[in-house]
């Protein structure tokens, strides 16, 4: 999506909200989270308080918080349980100091991460599951759900962050631009389309995310990390190209469902993959 | 902060209204085309699981 261009969508958004002069990133943080208040529930409002990254210890709040990631609706195609929260003081600080050492480290390697990262996340809770390793939701956008693996090196993390980071830049690029034409046709499975890091037929929605999120690991790797020779919570380089330009495909067949900024993105994404020498990451 | 002046001077207001609108209709679409609340929720499977 670009830096520049996410920067944008950002200030368009807090604009809309209070139209005055932003005076620096503190005024548009805040002015962002009033957009997080009137586009998510109610409840999770206790995620959106202050200018800094929340860490959720809140008992109240971790109770909301996996409520709303825990709702089911006909896009959700594979049960993702947010099982267990915790408020063992112990455990959250152990789980949260680790957290903030790792987005530092993230913050130190990644270009631009800091100041998109700040702006866009709001809040991170930590909550226990046997089927993922976190996640975010378009109807908690800002709040990151996370259940780390132990044996997730520093370079998992990094690539988690940008991962989420990416899934709600999406969020918020959908709001400024409208990505599809019709909910109701996503929802049908005779619709659905070949994703791009599970490989697998899923609503059309979670396949274009998976296609951005995918190009921005490559790129992550190809730019700054490098390619990992084996990668814990995402595939080996080779094989998420092969797959997301298989993705891509598969979604623009179902063209008639998605707008021409969802095109775009999409044309941008296979530029991207195709210039990338697949055979040195095998 | 050099970033957002650039950026800010090239918003116009009625870009402003425009992405206010598309917002509004992006909370239409999820509220009355779907029969269930919008969630698309995205996990970052592990792939040893």
């Amino acid at each position: 999506m670009g830096e520049q261009n996410i920067l944008k969508t950002m200030l368009l958004l807090a604009l809309g909200q209070d139209a005055s002069e932003i005076k620096d990133l503190e005024d548009l943080k805040a002015r962002i989270q009033k957009f997080y208040l009137k586009v998510n529930p109610q409840e999770l409002a206790g995620n959106h308080r202050g200018s800094k990254l929340s860490f959720i210890e809140d008992e109240s709040i971790l109770k909301a918080n996996t409520k709303i990631f825990n709702v089911d609706t006909h896009l959700n195609d594979i049960q993702n349980q947010v099982e267990q929260y915790t408020f063992d003081k112990n455990e959250l600080e152990r789980v949260y100091t680790l957290y903030q050492r790792m987005i530092k480290k993230a913050q130190e390697k990644v270009p631009g991460f800091k100041e998109i990262f700040y702006l866009a996340m709001s809040s991170i809770f930590y909550a226990k599951s046997n089927a993922a390793g976190g996640g975010t939701t378009s109807a908690a956008i800002g709040i990151l759900w996370c259940d780390h693996r132990e044996n997730w090196s520093e370079l998992d993390f990094i690539e988690f962050f940008v991962h989420e980071l990416t899934h709600t830049c999406l969020f918020l690029d959908e709001r400024r631009f409208v990505h599809y034409t019709s909910i109701k046709e996503i929802e049908r499975e005779e619709n659905y389309a070949y994703s791009a890091i599970l490989n697998r037929k899923r609503p059309l929605d979670k396949v274009v995310h998976s296609i951005m999120v995918a190009t921005e690991i490559v790129l992550l790797r190809e730019n700054v990390l490098g390619h990992p020779v084996s990668p814990k919570l995402h595939p080996p380089s080779q094989r998420i190209i092969k797959n997301t330009l298989i993705a891509i495909e598969s979604a623009k067949a179902k063209r008639a469902f998605l707008t021409a900024r969802t095109l775009n993105l999409l044309n941008i994404c296979q530029n991207h993959l195709e210039n990338i020498n697949v055979t040195v990451h095998a | 902060m050099r970033n957002l002046t650039k950026l800010l001077n090239e918003i116009t207001i009625e870009e402003v209204k425009q992405v206010n609108e598309r917002v509004n209709q992006v909370a239409d679409q999820y509220s009355t085309e779907s029969e269930l609340p919008q969630v698309l929720r995205m996990v970052a499977f592990d792939q040893n699981l």
